[in-house]
């Protein structure tokens, strides 16, 4: 079996940010760490290898950068290592057309990917590479298993749970599980700091980068949040109410 | 609630900015080691610890272990987070490949695993930090069978180690020891005696405890001269019979080798960590290293588990000043006397007042100093086994001087700084809810064991001073006046320089008079050897910012750098000082202390 497990690298959860002109300083970051919905993705791969064997490609579309986090996949137990070369591609139908040529070119007959990246939340890398390779997408489970040829996945719906039942090639996105994620052991990290990483352009994957068909038009900074108000005592309930009723529009 | 987060950007920082950490191991057998494994383990070990041992610590020192009919059981907690740690590789840092350890250097394995370790938890982290010292002695000195045996159960974990030192009577006089090994026909020994204070000595976090005890065998001279090294297991080896452990099977018979813990004493701090009485009557035991020569083996060891036990100072200091740091944060008591911060709270953050501020940055910028030795002190070591004596010589030569001075000055500091950040919180501080009134507990044992910091000092000014004829000294004058020389016309250097250059000086001088007066007089020496050795830590630390400022010079107007060059101000305005009122007291020499009536105490 082949496993296919799509990573980006973004700004640490805790990592401080700044903005320079109207873009987050990307110097200033610092912090790098793996997008923590994909952290999920990647638990489940290396369960579905631990259960059925198979092959893992940890792919990545980013900076030179981003090899760090790949090499922090090996050291949990991926097996291959690709990074794509992002040449300034900020359009996501780029960006998944480089994923998808990275995919079918590894061979690799499941993708797990987040079901949004931490820093730009667009969500779409997952639904359009499904698209484009020909897989079934499903989004936002949170375990998968492999039961005959295809696989079981679980996610949470409105309405309690779902088991959805699929066969290949597909494409799973992750929320946040129950599951424990696992640490790197040393001997993992001895393993991972051998391992080769492939990097390949667009030309590599036969991708054709035209110019993008979406722009960016404008961007204005959010308004200036205004300072909190602060009450006390029984006598300002009903201006409370009066405020919420009016200003905030809540009640 | 604690908290705590590994210090990674600190390590980072000294490892590739100030030390070039990996350059200066080149030739050294850690072909493999590079920049971007040091950092992979520095953050795996990081959150391993603060993930498994963390939360276990304040449940041990609540809970502790239990004592009963011979038998210590830990916490269930306890052993699932070392099951975690072997299973995971992360306590076989230090141990040879050959027997399935990673073999990394010791500016990381004693250093950086040291700190997180007791940071994390500091009564898990000695189980693994003996076993360590065990397979040192066993594989540097011992039979090939023992070796093959022992060693790669102990680099993994699977098996523990303990040192048996201490006797009711003898403590740091260990010359006095009564336990005996008596030869049998087979080459094995039979050892009788009592232990207390023995650390691990009985539990159930491993199978089989394998114990390293300093006992007397017939025909030996008198005093430490006649003291050997037994390796002596809790339960034997099924199949052994006689002679020696050579290809026989990991199984063990049921009954004890006559090796019995009847008690775990009660005390401060280190709840989850057994310090036994053990007896050992006619047990088993191998000889390790020669006979009657088991005292150069463990000065061998020393500086290592020295450094190692130095660094708990460290450990503990650190996540004090974490938590005393987050509970300030969020404090509000009183106004800026320059006036209020906030009028629109009822009172001001803490941190606007000076002595709250000092409190934070001594602690501070005393854990930063001490960091930045300790991983100096790291790389030294390593560099002792170079084939190039111009490497090994001065390594060697340095060594022998900071061991002490780490030992000794880094547990001084931590017991104060743990003091200082229970102090920054209040009364919340003396309470259990936080913390630290636990570090402040736990990290006190480490100026008492591997020798008392009084002890310390005398070995730095009794023996490492006038070793070889001076030369251990000389060996640090000289980068240190060249570090000097080279800063003195670098105006922005001249706030640390200086005052470093000085120290230097008033170094060079107390130590002529302490040689020159203690040749008269022991007493001299004896009298000044802790003002002393707390001198010498404070003109190292001094040496320490010095060379970390000069680095930040150069990347300043970055937050990190700045707040670096503003730690090394405070050291040099606000820590440094103190050497001049240490000088005045050594200079005092012994009178004041001998001239008093014994009877009037
Ligand atoms: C929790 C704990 C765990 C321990 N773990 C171990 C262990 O695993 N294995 C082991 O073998 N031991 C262990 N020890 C023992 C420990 O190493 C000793 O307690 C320590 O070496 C001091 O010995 P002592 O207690 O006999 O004090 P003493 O030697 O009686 O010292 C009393 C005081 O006299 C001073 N003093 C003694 N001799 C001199 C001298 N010549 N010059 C100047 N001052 C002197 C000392 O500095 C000290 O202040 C442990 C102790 C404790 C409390």
């Amino acid at each position: 079996m082949g496993i296919a497990v799509l990573l980006k690298q973004v700004p640490d959860t805790t990592a401080k940010i700044s903005v320079s002109g109207d873009r987050v300083d990307e110097t200033a970051v610092s912090k790098w760490s793996m997008s923590p919905y994909d952290e999920y993705a990647l638990e489940a791969a290396l369960q579905l290898k631990e259960a059925g064997g198979g092959d893992i490609v940890a792919i990545t579309c980013g900076p030179i950068r981003a090899t760090k986090m790949l090499t922090d996949a090996a050291a949990v137990g991926v097996d291959n290592l690709i990074l794509i070369q992002d040449e300034g591609v900020t359009d996501s139908t780029h960006v998944q057309s480089l994923l998808a040529a990275a995919v079918k070119r590894s061979g690799s007959d499941v993708v797990l990917c987040g079901k949004q990246a931490a820093d730009t939340n667009g969500g779409s890398t997952g639904p359009g590479v499904s698209h484009l390779i020909g897989a079934a997408c499903v989004g936002m489970i949170s375990e998968v298993y492999a039961e005959g040829d295809g696989f079981i996945a679980l996610r949470a719906s409105p309405t309690g749970n779902e088991r959805v039942e699929v066969s290949r090639p597909c494409l799973f996105t992750f929320d946040k599980g129950a599951t424990e994620l696992r640490r790197p052991n040393v001997r993992g990290i001895m393993m991972a700091k051998k391992k080769q990483i492939e990097t390949v352009t667009s030309d590599d994957l036969g991708v054709a980068i035209g110019t993008s068909s979406v722009s960016l038009q404008s961007h204005s900074p959010p308004p200036v949040k205004p300072p909190g108000q602060k009450f006390e005592g029984a006598d300002s309930v009903p201006v409370v109410v009066a405020k919420l009723r009016d200003e905030a529009n809540v009640i | 609630m604690t908290v705590w987060e590994p210090p990674i950007r600190e390590y980072d920082f000294l490892f590739n900015e100030v030390f070039n950490a990996i350059e200066s191991i080149e030739g050294l057998g850690f072909e493999d080691f590079d920049a971007d494994y040091l950092a992979m383990l520095t953050e795996g070990w990081g959150m391993h610890a603060k993930e498994v041992w963390l939360p276990i610590n304040e449940l041990g020192d609540k809970v502790g272990l239990k004592f009963e009919d011979g038998n210590i059981s830990m916490p269930q907690e306890f052993k699932d987070a070392y099951r975690k740690g072997i299973d995971e590789g992360w306590l076989a840092t230090a141990c040879k490949p050959e027997h399935g350890g990673m073999g990394v250097p010791t500016f990381f394995s004693s250093v950086t695993w040291s700190e997180f370790g007791t940071s994390a938890c500091m009564a898990l982290s000695v189980l693994p930090a003996l076993s360590i010292g065990v397979y040192e002695v066993l594989t540097s000195n011992g039979r090939q069978d023992l070796v093959d045996y022992f060693a790669p159960s102990l680099a993994s974990g699977e098996l523990a180690g303990t040192m048996c030192l201490t006797e009711p009577h003898a403590g740091t006089d260990l010359g006095i020891i009564t336990t005996r090994a008596e030869p049998e026909d087979d080459g094995s020994y039979r050892i009788s005696g009592t232990k207390i204070f023995i650390t691990y000595g009985e539990h159930d976090m491993t199978d089989n405890i394998v114990h390293l005890v300093l006992a007397k065998a017939p025909g030996g001279p008198e005093g430490t001269r006649g003291i050997s090294l037994f390796l002596v297991p809790k339960y034997l080896p099924a199949e052994w019979e006689s002679g020696g452990v050579e290809g026989i099977s990991h199984d063990l018979v049921p009954e004890h080798n006559g090796v019995t813990c009847s008690g775990s004493e009660e005390k401060m701090g280190l709840h989850a960590s057994p310090t036994c009485v053990m007896n050992f009557d006619d047990s088993v035991g191998w000889l390790v290293g020669p006979l009657h020569g088991g005292m150069p083996l463990m000065f061998q060891m020393m500086n290592r588990e020295r450094l190692a036990t130095g660094i708990m100072g460290l450990g503990l200091a650190e996540i004090a000043y974490q938590n005393a740091l987050a509970w300030s944060r969020d404090r509000r008591q009183g106004r800026d006397l320059r006036g209020i911060r906030d009028p629109n709270k009822p009172a001001d953050n803490i941190l606007v007042h000076p002595d709250v501020r000092r409190m934070l940055l001594e602690a501070k910028v005393n854990n930063e100093g001490c960091r930045a030795l300790a991983v100096w002190t790291g790389i030294l070591i390593d560099q002792m086994n170079s084939d190039d004596p111009e490497v090994a010589e001065p390594a060697e030569a340095l060594v022998a001087l900071f061991t002490p001075i780490i030992k000794a000055h880094f547990t001084d500091l931590g017991c104060e700084t743990c003091s200082t950040c229970m102090q920054v919180m209040g009364g919340a501080g003396y309470c259990s809810e936080f913390g630290v009134e636990q570090f402040y507990r736990d990290v006190r044992i480490s100026k008492i064991w591997e020798g008392t910091n009084g002890i310390q000092a005398l070995d730095l000014a009794g023996r490492k001073i006038t070793q070889n004829m001076g030369k251990n000294l000389r060996h640090l004058m000289w980068p240190l006046t060249e570090f000097i020389e080279k800063n003195r016309d670098i105006p922005e250097m001249g706030e640390f320089n200086k005052p470093l250059h000085q120290g230097v000086r008033g170094l060079q001088q107390i130590t002529l008079l302490m040689i020159a007066e203690g040749m008269a007089n022991p007493h001299f020496l004896a009298a000044g050897a802790t003002d002393y050795c707390r001198y010498f830590g404070n003109v190292l630390l001094g040496y320490m910012w010095a060379k970390m400022a000069k680095v930040c010079l150069e990347r300043q107007g970055e937050p990190f750098y700045d707040a670096k060059l503003a730690s090394a101000r405070f050291f040099f305005k606000r820590i440094y000082p103190e050497t001049i009122s240490l000088a005045a007291k050594i200079q005092s020499g012994p009178k004041t202390l001998m001239d008093y009536p014994a009877e009037m105490f």
